[in-house]
């Protein structure tokens, strides 16, 4: 009824009374119009009274709103312990599965944030099927171009270290040499000033730098003026024109672009003209109206056509081949198993938290049963106790947004962190409010909605006195599940644990306490073409090893690069001269690493045969190499490698400092030089610091105090000696060990925390259940009892009954991770998923479901069969 | 209105429970002459007071209304209790009851010791 109608009869009533009321003055002998006037006069005002009616049907309605407020309020006030972990169930099972949705998206399905976007191919050169592409030259790129530019515009970038003095100090990083089209081609509009054009490819140009924002503002504070003042590169000033936004460059990141004049080696003929000399990357746009797979074929046989073209240039001709692939995807392709894995974990962590929430609810409906059926006896009608259950809802929901919201985020930057080490595109993970709070508030309110759906169903079915309705088998289910989830987070931590303690023994070569390492480049590739300068180079090395040698406690400085437990940057083929007969190969690939005499007794690598390097290891006398263990296997098998001739080989070692000449191997040394979390040994080859071509420097100090009190000094030592050099993290092995393994660190101690959880809900959810099993079966536990049955009896058949839930959880849990062991093995770095760990997992989870059974089971045999049939 | 009570809140609602349980269905008026004639004209109700009364109750389902011809040929708006309703007076009965004796007890004389 509207109000209009409610008040029109309303006052219809009002007027009815009155009549009746001046009838009876009229029966009694009154005048109509004095009966009238008394009525009237008692009634205390028509207008009164209806005003009267419409205050009371206001607050009536309000009261009802507010007095489910209330009561929700208080309802969940009461059960702290409950709110709070179903807030948190839903929120994290929400924002964690919105931020792995919204990283999906970003990374494999948004459009790249160029202007071109989605028209982008990126070109792969590989010289063997399977292999890692190469670059292609400039004279490639230039053929390239002449065949296929009806249906592509090419660019090329080259990725190129740099050192750049910034207000903050000296930082090295990587640039990307561009060309003049690259800008234009990927549609990449500067913020300000412009970008490297075509003006900028003209032999003799000046030297011209492009910033990326994130540097920009990081370096300079996003001071605009920095476009047209000069900023020092590798000690040259070059100037800076423009700022372009944040943009991913694949494959290798780069927040500086350059034209090729800021580097000597990028100008040189060699580079120019060299067929094989293969540094740049290239990035094509198709033409309006070309597709992508009409460019594929294209570009293909246009490659074809070349690679025949000039037989000389590739070594193997059948096998070169160039792979096709839209920007977007290539970006992508690493991440898709990250994604996918991070996906599946937050799938299951969303069902394992919405489990529990349905659980939860379960159980607080269960808790409340006989509260809500008192409420219906005295009239609440089921419409009542729904909107007071969706009131107390909302109430949940409001939090839990918020929440989720800030999971959500926190997860956003975990995974941006995580994804960086496989797309350039993991920098623009971002919470974004607008997107994320709806995907996190859309799934707060389904699984919200889950929530609701468990005690409705209970509110209808409710009786007077106290019984519950029957458990359904969903809900069983639902708890079956949760005992498969517990065993399998349970089995997972206890993987990831061994894994991780797998990792530390291994890690226990190092007395990493008392060993400093730091990076302190002061030779550069760059002079290889100048001798004088790598020379200079060496004597500040000597001079800065030497003040650090005078502090208190420093006991040895050492030399090389790379640092102890780091992976070297550079691999090589290498080849003995004298190959083991039983070994298929006669070469093989090894990480390429500098040492100085006092590298391997600073780092405590000890020598397993032959000698260390000496002073008689100088420039100019025989070259010599140690080898590691592993490759000391792989050359020689059980022949002795000491004595024995090796040298590098390979085709990109034209490129590079490195000379093919026979070393003689001298000694072999322990470890596999890499880092515990590399599965496989790491060969690696060492050179001595005096013979070796300039590769940067690592310092090794070792101490014969913990070095902790000793960085600062060192760092001030640093700070004096090399002053314009990007110093790395000043840290010890120890430090630097513990920084690699935090991912693994964590992982273990949340899959931890997760897998206790997940038992809790589980035993909670057997517990519950069968508690409301018990209350649904009074009536018939009553009977039974009265039969004869013996509490003994009836504690049994609810014991067995509560196991079985548990049992088909246990076998569900041990299919899932019978399924799941490989691909969770090959995920995990020495992860050995095997049985006794899941068996084990299996017991703890029994152990716990015995209990969880046990204690609704004695409730049973405890009913007294007199009051229960009543 | 001197010599006349004020009813006091809640009250009114068992009031018109009971009437409408004694009497069966039946109008404003005739719950308001019956309080009052059961009252010994002790209550008198004025329509702003019963009416929000009727309206509170019907909202919540312990009675319910509709239009009638009355004996003489009247059309009022009569009003039945719901078993809701019946409930409702059944609580309200015994917590009246609870309430009334143990006010009774504590405005007993005390008895003397022994």
């Amino acid at each position: 009824m509207k109000r209009t109608e409610r008040d029109a009869d309303l006052r219809e009533e009002l007027e009815s009374h009155i009549e009746f009321a001046a009838a009876e003055y009229v029966r009694r002998g009154a005048t109509p119009a004095e009966a009238r006037r008394r009525a009237l006069a008692e009634s205390g005002g028509i207008q009164q009274a209806v005003e009267a009616v419409r205050e009371r049907r206001r607050t009536a309605w309000m009261e009802h709103v507010v007095r489910d407020a209330g009561y929700a309020l208080r309802s969940l006030a009461r059960r702290t312990s409950f709110t709070v972990s179903l807030v948190t169930m839903l929120a994290v099972g929400t924002g964690v599965l919105a931020a792995a949705g919204s990283a999906a998206y970003v990374i494999v399905f948004r459009a790249l944030p160029y202007g071109a976007g989605d028209a982008l191919l990126h070109l792969r050169h590989v010289s063997e099927p399977g292999h890692d592409g190469v670059m292609f030259s400039v004279p490639e790129v230039e053929e390239l171009r002449a065949r296929i530019a009806a249906v592509v515009r090419i660019a090329t970038y080259s990725p190129w270290p740099i050192t750049v003095t910034t207000p903050r100090g000296a930082v090295r990083m990587q640039a990307a040499l561009v060309d003049g089209a690259y800008f234009e081609t990927l549609g990449h509009a500067p913020l300000i000033g412009r970008t490297v054009g075509a003006v900028d490819d003209r032999p003799q140009a000046p030297p011209v730098a492009v910033l990326g924002r994130r540097f920009w503002l990081a370096e300079y504070a996003g001071d605009p003026s920095i476009v047209g003042r000069s900023i020092l590169v590798d000690g040259l000033p070059v100037a800076v024109i423009g700022v372009v936004p944040d943009a991913p460059v694949y494959p290798y990141p780069a927040d500086l672009y350059a034209n090729a004049s800021i580097s000597s080696h990028h100008a040189s003929a060699q580079m120019e003209l060299g067929w094989t000399h293969r540094m740049s990357e290239v990035i094509a746009r198709l033409r309006p109206g070309t597709t992508a797979a009409a460019a594929r074929s294209a570009i293909t046989s246009a490659h074809s056509e070349m690679v025949a073209a000039h037989p000389d240039a590739y070594e193997s001709r059948g096998s070169w081949s160039i792979v096709v692939q839209p920007l977007r995807e290539a970006m992508a392709t690493r991440a898709r198993p990250a994604l996918l894995a991070v996906g599946l974990g937050a799938l299951l962590l969303f069902l394992v938290t919405a489990a529990n929430a349905g659980n939860l609810a379960l159980v607080r409906s269960a808790a409340r049963g006989g509260e809500l059926a008192v409420r219906m006896a005295f009239g609440a009608t089921p419409g009542r106790i729904r909107g007071q259950l969706f009131v107390e809802n909302l109430l949940v929901a409001a939090p839990t947004a918020v929440v989720s919201g800030l999971v959500c985020a926190g997860s956003l930057s975990q995974l941006a962190d995580l994804l960086s080490r496989y797309t350039p595109r993991a920098a623009e993970l971002r919470f974004e409010p607008s997107t994320m709070l709806a995907v996190a508030f859309l799934l707060a309110v389904l699984t919200c909605a889950l929530t609701l759906l468990v005690p409705l169903a209970e509110a209808r079915g409710l009786e007077v006195g106290g019984r519950g309705p029957p458990v359904s088998g969903a809900s069983r289910a639902l708890v079956s599940l949760q005992v498969a989830l517990a065993v399998l987070l349970l089995g997972g931590a206890a993987v990831l644990g061994r894994a991780l303690q797998r990792i530390e023994e291994l890690d226990r070569g190092y007395d990493g306490d008392r060993i400093v390492a730091v990076s302190v480049p002061l030779l550069t590739p760059e002079m290889v073409v100048d001798p004088s300068a790598a020379a200079e180079g060496r004597a500040r090395y000597a001079a800065l090893a030497d003040s650090l040698r005078h502090l208190d406690g420093v006991v040895k400085v050492g030399l090389g690069a790379p640092a102890p437990l780091q992976r070297a940057g550079f691999s090589s083929g290498v080849e003995a001269q004298v190959p083991a007969r039983n070994l298929l190969e006669s070469r093989t690939t090894a990480e390429l690493r500098i040492a100085d005499t006092a590298f391997f007794s600073a780092a405590r690598v000890r020598m397993l045969a032959g000698r260390d390097f000496n002073g008689g290891d100088s420039l100019g006398g025989p070259p010599v190499a140690i080898v590691n263990a592993a490759l000391a296997l792989r050359l020689f098998g059980d022949r002795p490698a000491v004595g024995a001739r090796i040298r590098l080989v390979g085709d990109e070692l034209r490129f590079t400092p490195f000379n093919r000449a026979w070393m003689k191997v001298v000694g072999v040394c322990e470890g596999n030089g890499g880092d515990a979390t590399d599965t496989l040994p790491v060969s690696a080859v060492y050179l001595p610091f005096a013979q070796a071509p300039p590769l940067g420097g690592v310092l090794v100090v070792r101490t014969d105090v913990r070095a902790g009190e000793l960085l600062e000094r060192i760092g001030s030592v640093l700070e004096r000696m090399a002053p314009d050099s990007p110093v790395g993290q000043l840290e010890t092995l120890t430090m630097y060990r513990a920084r690699q393994r935090e991912p693994e660190r964590l992982n273990a101690a949340l899959t931890g925390a997760w897998a206790v959880i997940a038992l809790i809900i589980a035993v909670t959810g057997v517990a519950s259940v069968q508690m409301m099993s018990t209350r649904a079966r009074r009536r018939e536990i009553g009977i039974r009892m009265a039969m004869g049955a013996t509490p003994t009896v009836i504690g049994w058949m609810f014991l067995v009954q509560g196991l079985r839930l548990v049992g088909i959880g246990l076998t569900a849990g041990f299919v899932a991770a019978l399924v799941l062991a490989r691909p969770f093995s090959e995920l995990v770095v020495r992860a050995t998923p095997d049985a006794p760990m899941v068996i084990g997992a299996g017991v703890v989870v029994a152990a716990s479901g015995l209990v969880a059974a046990w204690i609704p089971a004695r409730q049973a045999a405890r009913i007294d069969p007199v009051e229960a049939m009543r | 209105m001197a010599g006349r009570q004020e009813i006091q809140q809640g009250t009114l609602a068992l009031m018109i429970l009971r009437t409408l349980e004694v009497l069966g269905p039946l109008h404003g008026y005739g719950i308001a002459l019956r309080i009052e004639e059961t009252s010994r004209n002790r209550v008198n109700l004025n329509y702003g007071t019963l009416y929000p009364a009727l309206v509170k109750l019907e909202t919540e389902k312990a009675i319910k209304a509709e239009w009638r011809l009355s004996e003489n040929n009247r059309r009022a708006k009569y009003y039945t209790l719901t078993p809701a309703g019946r409930k409702l007076l059944a609580r309200e009965r015994r917590d009246w009851h609870a309430t009334t004796e143990l006010i009774a007890a504590f405005l007993a004389p005390p008895k003397s010791a022994g």
